[in-house]
């Protein structure tokens, strides 16, 4: 799996903590551009490279980038600055809107952005900024628990996040009874968010 | 209510690629705001993240941003 410089990483979130995403994204719900241009600056490259792994051409992937901001724009009083990490709101954004496009661009139904503006409700779900950050300072050993999969699983996960392919398009996909791929994706899924709770100590005892 | 049987479709929700009667099932536990399944889902949402950001940023082009604060200016 492709992984992020180190140092790309550091700068990024040494610049996050000159003003936190939470803080940008409070400004842009009250119409200021200049924070707006601050959280391009801090965000883009990155957003683009998730855009860009999902949607080849370019200027298309930039459109989409374009369309995340423009979406912000719009939204940002519904972000719920500082319940919730705006950088998992923002790659998870990126994320429907590129695979939407791919699967329109390959005669397929979207199935990814209807999902997640009705999640805008709360930001229960969504993750601190301080466990994406305690995350960060684990990504070598989470890497590790990554490369543990089984590279069918893997491959699975991969389609799912990268393509957005659905399991019965993964079963086509790759030849196998959909019923095999269900259980191999879930089974990968489940295994990574196990091990993360393990590595990341997120479990509570009283739910 | 005991929501363990949805314990394998968090991520799926999230990434848009649960059959529309589980993701339909998620969202009504959503929706009332279950404690286990918000737990879940924010767990789920690390694991994605944390599967994204393997991505290797790359530069958009020098155009996009003026382009994108211009497109504001008529929203």
């Amino acid at each position: 799996m492709r992984r992020c410089q180190d140092k790309e990483r550091n700068c990024s979130k040494t610049m996050a903590q000159a003003l936190t995403a939470e803080q940008l994204v409070a400004g842009v719900a009250e119409r200021n551009e200049e924070m707006l241009s601050q959280l391009y600056d801090q965000y883009a490259p990155r957003l683009f490279g998730i855009i860009s792994d999902i949607i080849a051409d370019r200027a298309v992937a930039q459109e989409i980038l374009q369309e995340v901001f423009v979406g912000l724009w719009k939204d940002a009083r519904r972000v719920h600055p500082g319940s919730g990490s705006v950088w998992v709101w923002l790659m998870l954004e990126a994320r429907a809107r590129a695979v939407d496009r791919r699967r329109q661009e390959d005669g397929l139904s979207p199935v990814a952005h209807a999902v997640l503006k009705p999640l805008l409700r709360s930001a229960a779900w969504l993750p601190q900024p301080e466990e994406i950050s305690r995350m960060e300072d684990r990504r070598v050993l989470l890497n590790k628990i990554v490369h543990r999969l089984p590279s069918s699983q893997h491959h699975l996960v991969e389609l799912a996040i990268f393509k957005g392919s659905t399991e019965t398009e993964m079963a086509e996909q790759v030849g196998q009874p959909p019923a095999r791929i269900e259980g191999e994706l879930r089974a990968g899924l489940r295994f990574l968010r196990h091990r993360l709770r393990a590595v990341l100590g997120t479990w509570t005892a009283d739910i | 209510m005991d929501c363990r049987y949805l314990d394998d479709v968090y991520e799926l929700f999230l990434l848009g690629l649960l059959k529309p009667k589980e993701a339909a099932e998620v969202d009504e536990h959503v929706e009332r705001e279950c404690p286990y399944c918000l737990h879940q889902l924010r767990e789920a949402a690390q694991s994605v993240y944390f599967l994204l950001s393997s991505a290797m940023p790359r530069k958009p082009g020098p155009g996009v941003k003026s382009d994108l604060l211009r497109r504001l200016h008529g929203k």
